[in-house]
C-alpha cells in the first residue's frame, strides 16, 4: 500500500465516521411515570341543562422538576361540554405527587338525550432529551361518558355522619355528608338521634329526625338537621341511624361534648372584661376599691371647691 | 377637714368592699369548713372493656394511591374505657377490602395488618383516648369503584387494648372506595444509536419496557413526531411492536395516537412485575443529512 493509498483510505473512513444519523448520543434521564384517577369522567343521569364537576388526579412517583401537561379532547359533543378549572395547559411543580385537576361538565339546554361518549388525553409535556435522542412522553386517557335523559333518577352514598360538639343551650346538629348520585336533590328520610350518658348505661333522649337540608344533584355535601335537648356540660353518646327510602343504610356511634358558656366561641371583648372584673372575688374587691376611690376623689373635690368659695 | 374626709374615704371603702364581698357570695372562694364523722368504706372497681367509635379511614374519603409507590393512609377512631382512657394501653388495625373481612391474611393487594407499633395512642381525655392507625398502602390494591370488587369498599376496623388485656374492636360506618389507578412508565428515551443513510434497524431489536404502575391492567397509545436536527426524518421512518419482527412487519409510527395491546395485567407486588417490552427499529432514508435528530414518541395508558 503506497502513501497515497493509505492516506485515501483514512480519509474515507474518517468520512464514514463522520456521515452517520446519530441517535442516542444524549445521557439517559430518570424515568418517571404517569398515572390518572379515576380514569373517567362519567353520568348516568344527566340532563339537558345540568351542570356537574369531577375530579381526576394525576400522579407521579417521582416529581424531580416542573410538568407541563397538556389536555385534549375527543368527542364531538362531549368536548365542547367540559372546562378544566386549571386550563388545557398548566404545570405541576417540581415534587407534587399527587395533582387533582376538576372537571366542570355543562350540558346544554337543547341536548337531545342520548348517549355521548368521548376522551380526554392528559400528557406530560416537554421530556427531557438531548440531541440525536428519541425522548419519551407519559400521559394517560380519561374516558368520557354521560347519558342525557330525562329519567329522574335519586340516589346518595353515605361519605361521614358528625355530631360537633357543642355549648350548653345550643342546638344539637346532626350532619350526614352524602354525595348524590342521582339528579334530583336528596336527602335522608329520616336520621334516628339516641343520646346516652358518657358510660353509655343510660339513654336520655331520642329523636327522629325527618326535616334534614338537601344536597343539590350531582355533588357532594352535607345534609344537616338538629334537635335541642336541655344537655348539660359533659361528654356524651349519640347513636345514628341514617335511613333512605325508608330503609336503614347506615348506624353509627359518635362521641360528642358539651361545654359551658363561651367553651367554644369566642367571647365578645366587652363580655370578656365584664366577667374578668366580676368573674372572681378579687376582681370584685379591686373594681370596688377603686370605684370607692373615684366617688371619694370626687366627693373631696367637691368639698374642697365649697370650702374655698366660703 | 382632714377628718371628715377621712371618714367620708373609711365609710365609702367599707361600703363597697362590702358590696363587693355581698357579690362574691356567689363564688365559691373555698373559706369556711365542714365537721363531720368519718367513716371508712370500701369498693371493687371491676375491670370494664374498651369500646371502638367513630372509626374513619381515611378521614372519609375516597382513596387515590399514588403511581408505582405507597400512599399513607390513617384510619382514626375514638378508645374509651370506663375505667378511664390511660387504661387503655394498646391499639391494633386492619385496612382491607370488606369483603374479605377483618380476619383476612395480610396481603398487600387487600388486606394491611397494623402492629400496635403503627397504631399511635394520643392524650387521655376522661374515658377516651384518640388513635391513629396508618398504613402505607401500595399502588396495585385492589379498586373499588368500578370492576371486580365493585360490590365492595375498603374498610377499617381497631381493636383496643387495656392493661387487664381486655379488648373492644370498632369498624368505620361509612367506608370510603379505593380508585381506579391507570399508570404506567416507559424507559425515558429510544436509543437508536449510530446509523449510516440509507440503514435500516431490521429485525426490530431497538427495546423500551413499558411498566404497568397502577391498580388495573393497561393498554397504550403510542404517537410520535418526526426526528428534526441537521434534517427530517419522517415520523412513519419509525416502527414498533411487541416482538422482535421484520422491519416490514412492525407497525408505522403516527403523529396519531394508536392502540397497542399490551400482554400485562395487574401487578402484584413493588416494584411493579408487570411489564411489557416493545420492540423498535428505523429506516434512515439516502441521502439523509448527517448530523443529530431528536424526537418525542408519547406513550399513552389506557383502559385495558
Amino acid at each position: 500500500m503506497n502513501n497515497l493509498t493509505h492516506r485515501y483510505l483514512i480519509y474515507v473512513t474518517a468520512a464514514c465516521i463522520v456521515a452517520v444519523i446519530a441517535f442516542g448520543m444524549a445521557p439517559q434521564f430518570v424515568s418517571a411515570g404517569f398515572g390518572i384517577s379515576p380514569p373517567w369522567i362519567e353520568n348516568q343521569h344527566a340532563f339537558p341543562g345540568a351542570s356537574f364537576e369531577r375530579t381526576i388526579t394525576i400522579t407521579q412517583e417521582k416529581a424531580p422538576k416542573d410538568l407541563k401537561v397538556h389536555l385534549s379532547f375527543s368527542g364531538a359533543d362531549v368536548s365542547g361540554w367540559i372546562q378544566v378549572k386549571e386550563g388545557n395547559d398548566f404545570i405541576i411543580p417540581q415534587g407534587t405527587t399527587k395533582f387533582p385537576v376538576h372537571f366542570v361538565v355543562t350540558i346544554p339546554q337543547e341536548t337531545p338525550f342520548g348517549f355521548y361518549e368521548g376522551a380526554v388525553d392528559i400528557v406530560g409535556l416537554d421530556p427531557e432529551k438531548g440531541e440525536g435522542q428519541v425522548a419519551v412522553a407519559l400521559g394517560a386517557q380519561a374516558r368520557i361518558k354521560i347519558n342525557v335523559s330525562d329519567e329522574e333518577f335519586s340516589d346518595f352514598q353515605i361519605k361521614k355522619t358528625d355530631i360537633p360538639d357543642i355549648e350548653e343551650g345550643w342546638p344539637l346538629k346532626v350532619g350526614v355528608t352524602l354525595e348524590n348520585l342521582g339528579n334530583r336533590p336528596v336527602r335522608p328520610s329520616r336520621v334516628a338521634l339516641r343520646i346516652w350518658d358518657t358510660n353509655h348505661t343510660q339513654q336520655l333522649f331520642s329523636y327522629d329526625i325527618t326535616d334534614m337540608s338537601f344536597v343539590e344533584p350531582f355533588v357532594s355535601g352535607e345534609s344537616i338537621g338538629s334537635v335541642t335537648p336541655e344537655i348539660f356540660v359533659g361528654q356524651y353518646w349519640a347513636e345514628i341511624e341514617v335511613y333512605k327510602a325508608g330503609e336503614l343504610t347506615l348506624g353509627d356511634r359518635i362521641r360528642f361534648e358539651v361545654f359551658p358558656r363561651w367553651g367554644l366561641q369566642k367571647k365578645p371583648i366587652i363580655k370578656a372584661v365584664v366577667d374578668m372584673v366580676f368573674g372572681t372575688t378579687v376582681g370584685i374587691i379591686v373594681f370596688s376599691v377603686l370605684v370607692t376611690l373615684v366617688v371619694v376623689s370626687t366627693i373631696f373635690a367637691f368639698i374642697m371647691k365649697r370650702m374655698k368659695r366660703s | 377637714m382632714s377628718r371628715i374626709n377621712i371618714i367620708a374615704l373609711s365609710v365609702c371603702i367599707t361600703g363597697f368592699v362590702a358590696l363587693g364581698i355581698f357579690w362574691a357570695g356567689n363564688i365559691d372562694i373555698g373559706i369556711g369548713s365542714i365537721n363531720a364523722d368519718t367513716a371508712s368504706t370500701s369498693v371493687t372497681i371491676g375491670n370494664s372493656s374498651p369500646s371502638v367509635s367513630s372509626v374513619d379511614l381515611n378521614a372519609g374519603t375516597i382513596i387515590t394511591l399514588t403511581e408505582n409507590t405507597t400512599t399513607t393512609v390513617d384510619c382514626t377512631a375514638t378508645l374509651t374505657d370506663s375505667n378511664g382512657g390511660g387504661d387503655i394501653s394498646s391499639a391494633t388495625s386492619t385496612i382491607y377490602r370488606s369483603d374479605l373481612g377483618s380476619s383476612c391474611s395480610a396481603d398487600d393487594a387487600n388486606c394491611y395488618r397494623l402492629t400496635s407499633a403503627q397504631c399511635v395512642l394520643g392524650s387521655v381525655s376522661g374515658n377516651d383516648r384518640p388513635v391513629t392507625c396508618t398504613a402505607d398502602i401500595q399502588f396495585f390494591a385492589d379498586a373499588t369503584d368500578s370492576g371486580t370488587y365493585n360490590a365492595s369498599t375498603w374498610q377499617c376496623e381497631i381493636t383496643a387494648t387495656d392493661s387487664q388485656s381486655a379488648s373492644g374492636s370498632g369498624t368505620d360506618a361509612s367506608p370510603p372506595e379505593v380508585e381506579t389507578l391507570n399508570a404506567l412508565d416507559v424507559t425515558s428515551s429510544i436509543d437508536f444509536g449510530t446509523l449510516s443513510a440509507g440503514q435500516t434497524v431490521d429485525p426490530l431489536t431497538i427495546t423500551t419496557v413499558a411498566t404497568t404502575t397502577g391498580n388495573v391492567a393497561i393498554d397504550v397509545n403510542i404517537s410520535g413526531t418526526d426526528l428534526t436536527g441537521a434534517g427530517t426524518i419522517g415520523v412513519a421512518q419509525q416502527k414498533y411492536a411487541t416482538s422482535s419482527v421484520s422491519y416490514a412487519s412492525g407497525i408505522s409510527l403516527s403523529t396519531s395516537p394508536t392502540p397497542l395491546e399490551l400482554e400485562s395485567s395487574k401487578p402484584t407486588s413493588s416494584p411493579s412485575n408487570q411489564a411489557d417490552t416493545i420492540y423498535w427499529g428505523i429506516s434512515i432514508p439516502g441521502g439523509q443529512t448527517v448530523g443529530g435528530y431528536s424526537g418525542t414518541n408519547t406513550f399513552t395508558a389506557i383502559a385495558d
